[in-house]
């Protein structure tokens, strides 16, 4: 047959082009199963991790501006505390301060006044006294003068006698 | 006495297991399979997130291909699909290409009885220098993307492409001058057949007669002057494996993309 022998010419045989064939398609399915597979999965894979990585980024970034917002805010607020709680504080202290003055004044003044009442009470007491004893030496004076009336000799040492009781 | 011999159109028969006859382009072609179960073995375990050494290399070969096939297709989804087929087949006949280009090959051989009389054998000839090699990938290249084609857009659609049934009667039912374009319609669908063939026929002899030639050149060259003459030849057929590799798998993977591709309803 004319076709069988150009066929033959070139070279064709179809046990060499089945044989040709497989070999070629174990080539194929080697290429497809065992790199093409794994490495595009890797690839894909990869590419996800990247991408969730630069979104993830893009969070924090975004987290990070809001933590340093509310710290702000925080500090704030807290500052604003601490003042008032300060002024509280010296407020107390200058009120309590006040009071002691005004009950140390107080207790001042209740002392000295005690003071003067003992010592005007005591002058009382010492005139008293005074005056009872004077009272007693003109009494007993009167009696010597009364009974040396006779002797005017012993009058004149009763006075004596009388002024120097005085002294 | 001929100190070179052009190797022949054929590839010669080395041995034969059983009635198999194991021609020199054929041990070229396991050897070409072992290298890729060997690489295909390493690199299934490669899979680390962040990848270095084999992994890397085979990983920006990959993205490097998918880049370019992306570019045909404009659809990762559908260039994810393709790759396997369409770098298989680049890498395949890149590497079976230089490999023909290694000392030895073609230099390397026995004496053995071929039309009746004692001659040389080279023990390894180019893949791609036999004409089997190259018709069996253009039969899967020119049939995978019919296949891949009636799975995407369903059989009779995609029947309609060839025999175009449908649209004539739709023609013939709109009457009048769409009678006449259905009809010439019909007869592109035939022209079409025919290019499918045609494909077939362009694909493996364009990569045999490139890759045969090329060895019947560097020969040539060798034979008139062994040393440095062949250089730049050598350098030359650095390139036209390249470049038939890319041809290859680029018509094959353009195949895939028109056959894949939804039909456009006829709106003339």
């Amino acid at each position: 047959m004319e076709h069988q022998s150009l066929l033959g010419t070139l070279g064709i045989d179809w046990k060499l082009f089945v044989g040709q064939l497989i070999n070629f398609s174990i080539v194929l399915f080697v290429f497809w199963k065992w790199i093409v597979k794994p490495l595009g999965q890797t690839l894909t894979k990869r590419q996800e991790r990247i991408e969730q990585g630069l979104k993830n980024a893009v969070l924090m970034d975004e987290e990070k501006k809001k933590f340093e917002e509310w710290k702000q805010a925080e500090m704030r607020k807290i500052r604003g505390e601490a003042d008032q709680v300060l002024r509280l504080a010296s407020d107390t202290a200058n009120k309590t301060k006040q009071e002691i003055i005004f009950d140390a004044q107080k207790q001042s003044e209740t002392l000295l006044r005690q003071a003067e009442n003992s010592i005007e009470s005591q002058k009382q007491q010492m005139l008293k006294e005074v005056k009872q004893e004077v009272a007693t030496l003109v009494v007993m004076a009167s009696e010597k003068i009364l009974r040396a009336k006779l002797d005017p000799k012993k009058d004149h040492e009763l006075i004596n006698e009388s002024l120097n009781g005085i002294k | 006495m001929m100190l070179y011999a052009i190797p022949p159109l054929v590839a010669e028969p080395i041995f034969h297991v059983a009635d198999f006859p194991v021609t020199n382009s054929y041990i070229a072609s396991v050897l070409a399979v072992l290298f890729f179960i060997l690489a295909g073995l390493i690199l299934r375990q490669k899979t680390d997130l962040i990848p270095k050494g084999v992994q890397n290399f085979a990983e920006g070969v990959l993205e490097f291909m998918l880049g370019y096939v992306d570019r045909v297709t404009s659809d990762r989804a559908k260039s994810m699909k393709f790759l396997p087929i369409v770098g298989g087949l680049f890498l395949f006949i890149l590497f079976s290409n230089w490999l023909g280009l290694l000392p030895g090959i073609g230099s390397i051989g026995r004496y053995i009885e071929l039309h009746g009389k004692i001659e040389f054998a080279p023990l390894l000839r180019p893949a791609n220098a036999d004409l089997n090699m190259t018709l069996a990938m253009a039969v899967f290249g020119v049939f995978v993307p019919h296949i891949l084609g009636i799975a995407a857009i369903g059989f009779f659609k995609y029947a309609n492409k060839f025999i175009k049934l449908g649209d004539l009667v739709q023609a013939v039912r709109k009457g009048g001058i769409s009678i006449l374009t259905g009809l010439i319609e019909f007869g592109i669908g035939f022209l079409e057949i025919i290019s499918e063939v045609a494909k077939l026929i362009s694909l493996s002899f364009r990569l045999f007669g490139n890759i045969f030639a090329g060895e019947v050149l560097l020969t040539v060259m060798a034979g008139l002057f062994v040393y440095f003459l062949p250089l730049p030849f050598m350098f030359l057929e650095l390139i036209v494996g390249l470049i038939q590799a890319l041809v290859f798998s680029m018509l094959v993977l353009v195949y895939l993309t028109m056959a894949t591709a939804p039909v456009h309803e006829a709106a003339h």
